[in-house]
């Protein structure tokens, strides 16, 4: 990978790997920071890339170190999400995407990089077993439980309403 | 059923027995006991068919529709069409997969709901979520230390190298063009040292000086002879004192009167002596600086030039014997003068140095055409 087509690389996936960690981290500056040192680490290893699979490597360093950023703050994590989750209940939902966003918020973390990928990026089971390390079947297990999950949240909260 | 094998029917039993009958759990033996029975007590007979007409049986009208709904043999069954579904929103199905879903969904309505449902929960990517600062992200490789000085020690090296030939190349073309200058000077006129002479002598070697001086101007004329010829043995030849002093006794006969020899061929006049045009009839080497005296007897002498002559060039060219030790200490002012001169040369066409590189000053030429 050359220095121009690292660059290229920033301007064209910046955006998205970005998007994909701050749905997960649901924090800018953590957001920001993984997704810098991710770039770092590319830039490192630039020689071994290949700028073709360029944004599956991008996205595969940006994951673990999520993973590992989520691990150090991992309480503080789980007291944000009882937070979101208690607000959940007392805020009425008004539109989808807002209520798409709470029952994202409710999955596991493997279970909403799985949807993230998948909706977000349009990655097929094989390649997102790739990123997060998973088997296909693994992959599309977790994926439909997910999306069981986020379907059974809608229907309950168009009952409620 | 072995106890009612023994059972014996009455009119306490009766009813129990009816029900196991039409609900065929007698055995036929049985069965024969229960119709003899009814037989036997007619009033037990409207009740017996009460009880058999109490049973269902199957409506042949009814058929179940969805039947391929539940075959296995299909790509989407009752089984795994949720699976199906979730492929399908995913996008790992193939296209004709996609159309069979699609169509399965279509004849089902539960199933068409739980696929519009699922496709709402696919997450649509945020365009307005953008990374704030691309360029902390933005890289640019750097050459190694070792290569950047090495490029530009190289690059000041050929500088200096540059600047150095061609310095070197300047002033040995300088010098060079000095030394061809100063070399190819020919010979207007010698003057030997004789003005150190006591001044009592100095009348005496006037005519004597005179005499060299036409000598040399012989001998210039011979050696500018010479070196247009391609003979370079003649060139390296010292000139030989007998050969000068029968040339000036030639010229002493031939011009008793002293005056200068008239020049009848132009062509082989010096360079420096054709501004005169048609001939040189005088020419008149006088050292002013050293001996006033002298100057002033070729002056007289000068006067009594013949003017009946076409031309007449009087040139009066004091010398100044510039010894080589102390050219170094008067470089600048040789330097100017010499420079002086290549303009008084380039103008006039005439000589200002000697053979043996010393300068006169203070040529000048009249014409009086």
């Amino acid at each position: 990978m050359t220095e121009k087509e690292y660059n290229e690389c920033v301007t064209t996936y910046a955006d998205n790997v970005y998007r994909f960690i701050l749905k997960n981290l649901r924090n800018e500056e953590d957001a920001r920071d993984v997704v810098q040192t991710a770039y770092e680490k590319m830039w490192i290893h630039r020689d071994e890339v290949d700028a073709s699979k360029s944004k599956s490597y991008l996205f595969t360093v940006a994951y673990r170190q999520m993973i590992d950023h989520i691990r150090k703050v991992k309480r503080i994590q789980l007291k944000d999400e009882f937070n979101e989750g208690a607000k959940v209940q007392n805020k009425p939902a008004n539109n989808l995407k807002k209520i798409l966003d709470e029952a994202l918020a409710r999955l596991s973390e493997t279970q909403r990089t799985l949807v993230l990928l998948k909706d977000y990026e349009g990655y097929s089971y094989e390649e997102i077993g790739k990123i997060t390390n998973l088997s296909e079947s693994q992959v599309k297990v977790y994926l439909h439980r997910a999306r069981v999950q986020l379907k059974e949240y809608l229907v309950k909260v168009e009952n409620v309403i | 059923m072995s106890k009612k094998e023994n059972m014996i029917i009455n009119r306490h039993n009766y009813e129990e027995c009816f029900i196991l009958y039409w609900d065929n759990e007698l055995t036929a033996s049985q069965k024969q006991a229960v119709e003899n029975f009814v037989k036997e007590n007619a009033d037990l007979q409207e009740e017996f068919k009460l009880l058999g007409e109490t049973r269902f049986t199957p409506d042949n009208n009814i058929q179940f529709e969805e039947k391929e709904f539940l075959l296995n043999n299909s790509f989407i069954n009752i089984t795994n069409y949720e699976d199906q579904l979730l492929n399908y929103i995913d996008d790992e199905v193939t296209a004709d997969q996609r159309k069979e879903i699609e169509k399965f969904a279509g004849q089902y309505s539960s199933v068409k709901q739980e696929l519009a449902l699922l496709q709402k929960t696919k997450l649509q990517p945020e365009a307005e979520v953008v990374f704030p600062d691309k360029s902390v992200l933005y890289r640019r490789e750097e050459k190694p230390d070792s290569y950047r000085v090495r490029v530009i020690s190289m690059t000041w090296f050929r500088v200096a190298v540059a600047a150095a030939i061609i310095l070197i190349a300047g002033f040995a073309t300088f010098k060079l063009v000095n030394t061809n200058k100063n070399g190819d000077t020919p010979p207007v006129a010698k003057i030997n040292n004789s003005q150190d002479q006591p001044s009592e002598k100095k009348a005496d070697s006037l005519i004597s000086t005179e005499k060299d001086t036409k000598a040399d101007l012989v001998k210039g004329d011979e050696k500018s002879t010479k070196e247009q010829t391609p003979d370079k043995t003649d060139n390296k030849k010292p000139i030989d004192k007998n050969e000068d002093q029968k040339a000036l006794i030639a010229y002493q006969r031939e011009n008793k009167n002293n005056l200068p020899e008239e020049r009848k061929n132009v062509n082989e006049q010096p360079d420096n002596m054709k501004t005169t045009g048609d001939g040189i009839i005088a020419e008149v080497t006088v050292p002013l600086k050293k001996d006033t005296r002298i100057a002033q007897a070729n002056q007289s002498e000068a006067n009594d030039v013949d003017f009946s002559k076409s031309v007449v060039t009087l040139t009066t060219i004091p010398t100044l014997d510039i010894p080589e030790a102390d050219e170094k200490e008067k470089g600048g002012i040789k330097e100017f003068l010499r420079k002086t001169t290549r303009v008084f040369e380039r103008r006039t066409r005439i000589q200002t140095t000697t053979d043996d590189n010393k300068l006169l000053v203070g040529a000048f030429a009249v014409s009086l055409k």
